[in-house]
């Protein structure tokens, strides 16, 4: 499975992240870099779990509200940036979901359901599609979050950690029996 | 379970569709009126409650301790390091791109960094504030490395050197900054084990001395001297080893032709050598002529005698006073011994052992006997005398050739030994002379590389091409900070003018004033004030000013008046640079 680039940072990208984050605390006037770079980022994390741009336009702006007035209680751990604005991202969007009681939208393409049936189930990826969708289904809503991020958003494992607030190890365990499970609903099925 | 809405395959976003709704300005002015004055927030009222009871406690706790020897200090506290006040960057949004390395304290290790320079950690390396080892935790080195005066300018480390009151710049053969965290506080390092940095320099001279910035003093520290490796120097040498190798006496070959032809020219050579030619001929005769061990006749063993006529059978005369013991196992048939037997043809066989075989004229009748010669009485005694006067000639003969081959072998060892030595001394002259040569032509290649750089230097600014680094400059740092290899030398102010008027935009009191010396790899920075002298360096490349982030680049100076032209804020150090016209 290839994971996504733009997932990956740089000790050094992550240290003039840093920087920027010691000016905006100085100023908000300064928050304007970091904005400008995560929009996108937040956008595309929001919209993958709505579906709906105004709702996600919402949303957004919300995370940006929290990060800027939260700001000064972010601590430099050696992790990027990005990920304590996605842990944000990710309690608003569910915030969001309560509040509206909206269904959970999960945006995927077909080669993301084939990275989820192993190669030589793919000649009869067809015939698998339907069973496959009620698998997934079946996920309780922490199951789908770490399917939809692995492989429906190829984010690395690390990431998913720090987003998710967990041991990597323990996201890759959970993983992997999520995977399990799913093989085993689409034998019964 | 948990209701979801599978959209497969839909509506992707373009990045230009989400870029449309982002609007900074807008999101601010919401940020700003939504967020209220402190004094209004809940936060502020319960951060003072919990601030007003941690205060007394501290204060019950700082006056029931007072008395107390040093408490230790808790090892989770770390000082807190911003940027040293001391160092200010003159850009906001500008640092020198820094290496970081994840050093796990217990282990240190072996890092390289863009440049290739190297830093070498030992083991526990680092220390807290209270001076306790760091064990089992990560620590963030972070190196940056100062190249040239952009770097310089960028970094916003001040590159003037106090020396007993006289102000010099720096000419830098490098700098580096290294400093080590922990999250976001700064660590010490154990000056126990100091760090190795073997940095990769452009600048190949001895004369640089090592300094350390202290920040506390707000000075340099002369530290001594760096250890310079010359990468060319070493890779020269390394061509020229496998080019010319070392050469081993073992290693010089004399072949037999050319040593015999040597030996040829010694008359004592060719003299022994004759000599052994005659020895060996005698040797040859006096074996062809030795008859063999004469064997004493047994009495109890059955033998016989031939009758030999000596006309008849001249070849069997040797045989005459011989007998002939039967071999073992042998034995005479009586119908033999009365016939008359006209021929006798005696072969050697095994051992002692011969054939004899007795034929007939006239008939085909043929028979064998295996029999030992032997003698017996005096012509044993006779035999015997002269087997033995023969065997001391042959002695003698071989004892004789014994010393000429050695001595003709000593001959040849020394003449070997000579040839060898010098043949050795000619290959040394001719590999130093071909060195010699390499050197030269590698020095003329320099020269006209030299020249050809001259002349070729407009070129090579106006292309901003990096110096190749050609060195590295090894030392080892006992404490984190900024270490600079440096020479200070004198600025060579030629002129001064009180400023009248400093113009960058707008009329501005002061800015910083930096001459920039390229050659030096150095920079001069003053601040420049209205009514305040300035000095004026010939030597300089550019003199540019900075003023509220901006960078000017002056133009003249008439009358004290400071006039810059406005470049603004660099993005990039290709942009400074570009404007520096580096």
């Amino acid at each position: 499975m290839n994971i996504n680039p733009q997932y990956h940072k740089t000790k050094e990208q992550i240290h003039s992240e840093q920087q920027l984050v010691e000016y905006a605390k100085a100023n908000s006037k300064d928050f304007k870099p970091l904005y400008n770079q995560y929009y996108e980022i937040v956008f595309r994390f929001v919209f993958q779990r709505t579906g709906n741009e105004n709702l996600t336009s919402e949303v957004v702006s919300n995370v940006f509200f929290k990060v800027l007035r939260n700001l000064d209680k972010y601590e430099f751990r050696g992790l990027p940036f990005s990920s304590w604005v996605l842990r944000i991202a990710h309690n608003e969007t569910f915030k969001a979901f309560r509040k509206s009681k909206d269904k959970r939208v999960v945006r995927l393409e077909t080669e993301h359901l084939q990275n989820l049936i192993s190669e030589n189930a793919n000649n009869y990826f067809e015939e698998l599609k339907p069973a496959l969708l009620k698998a997934l289904k079946t996920l309780k809503g922490d199951d789908m979050q770490l399917i939809e991020m692995r492989f429906f958003e190829g984010r690395p494992f690390k990431e998913m950690a720090d987003i998710l607030e967990k041991k990597e190890s323990a996201v890759k365990m959970k993983v992997y029996r999520i995977l399990e499970k799913l093989k085993n609903s689409l034998r019964k099925n | 379970m948990t209701d979801y809405k599978f959209n497969i395959d839909g509506k992707q976003l373009s990045s230009e569709e989400i870029q449309k709704r982002k609007d900074f300005n807008a999101f601010h002015k919401k940020f700003q009126a939504q967020s209220k004055a402190f004094y209004q927030q809940n936060w502020f009222w319960k951060s003072t409650g919990l601030a007003s009871v941690i205060i007394v406690s501290l204060f019950m706790i700082i006056s029931s301790s007072k008395n107390n020897s040093k408490n230790p200090v808790d090892d989770k506290t770390f000082e807190i390091v911003n940027e040293k006040h001391f160092i200010k960057p003159p850009f906001k949004d500008l640092r020198v791109k820094a290496d970081a390395f994840e050093v796990d304290a217990n282990k240190g290790g072996t890092f390289k960094s863009r440049f290739g320079s190297i830093i070498k950690i030992p083991a526990f390396a680092f220390s807290r504030k209270n001076g306790k080892t760091i064990k089992d935790q990560t620590v963030e080195i972070r190196f940056t490395e100062y190249k040239d005066v952009a770097d310089q300018i960028i970094s916003g480390i001040p590159m003037t050197y106090d020396s007993a009151g006289t102000k010099y710049m720096f000419s830098s053969a490098g700098m580096v900054e290294i400093r080590g965290f922990i999250g976001d506080s700064s660590v010490n390092l154990n000056s126990q084990e100091p760090i190795q940095i073997e940095m990769q320099s452009a600048y190949s001279g001895t004369e640089y001395n090592f300094y350390c910035l202290n920040e506390e003093e707000k000075s340099w520290d002369y530290l001594g001297k760096d250890s310079v490796v010359n990468h060319a120097e070493e890779a020269f040498k390394k061509q020229i080893q496998e080019k010319y190798p070392e050469i081993q006496k073992k290693d010089i070959q004399i072949s037999n032709k050319q040593l015999e032809a040597q030996l040829q020219r010694i008359p004592e050579y060719k003299k022994r050598k004759k000599r052994k030619f005659q020895i060996l001929q005698d040797l040859r005769q006096l074996n062809a002529i030795s008859p063999t061990k004469p064997i004493k006749a047994d009495k109890e063993k059955e033998k016989f005698s031939l009758d030999i006529l000596e006309k008849e059978n001249p070849e069997l005369v040797s045989y005459k006073d011989v007998q002939f013991e039967l071999a073992f196992g042998e034995s005479i048939n009586p119908k033999h011994t009365n016939q008359n037997w006209n021929n006798v043809d005696i072969k050697k066989g095994e051992d002692n052992e011969v054939l004899i075989t007795f034929s007939k004229l006239n008939s085909n009748q043929e028979i064998q006997y295996k029999a030992i010669p032997v003698l017996d009485g005096k012509a044993f005694e006779n035999a015997h005398k002269a087997y033995l006067t023969n065997l001391n000639n042959i002695n003698k003969k071989r004892n004789e050739l014994k010393k000429v081959t050695q001595q003709i072998k000593y001959l040849q060892r020394e003449i070997k030994t000579k040839s060898i030595d010098k043949a050795f001394i000619q290959a040394k002259l001719d590999r130093t002379e071909r060195i010699a040569y390499a050197q030269l032509e590698r020095r003329n290649k320099d020269e006209l590389a030299r020249l050809e750089q001259r002349a070729t230097v407009q070129k090579i600014q106006l292309q901003n091409k990096k110096t190749q680094e050609k060195v590295t400059r090894c030392f080892s740092a006992s404490n984190f900070g900024v270490f600079n290899c440096d020479k200070a030398i004198a600025t060579g102010a030629n002129k001064k003018s009180t400023i009248t008027n400093i113009k960058f935009q707008e009329e501005v009191n002061e800015a910083i004033v930096i001459d920039v010396f390229q050659q030096a790899n150095g920079i001069y920075s003053c601040i420049a004030m209205k009514k305040k002298v300035l000095n004026q360096y010939a030597n300089s490349t550019i003199t540019i000013g900075i003023s509220k982030n901006q960078i000017g680049i002056l133009n003249h100076t008439s009358k004290g008046e400071l006039n810059f032209t406005v470049k603004g804020v660099p993005k990039s150090k290709a942009q400074l640079m570009e404007w520096l016209e580096l």
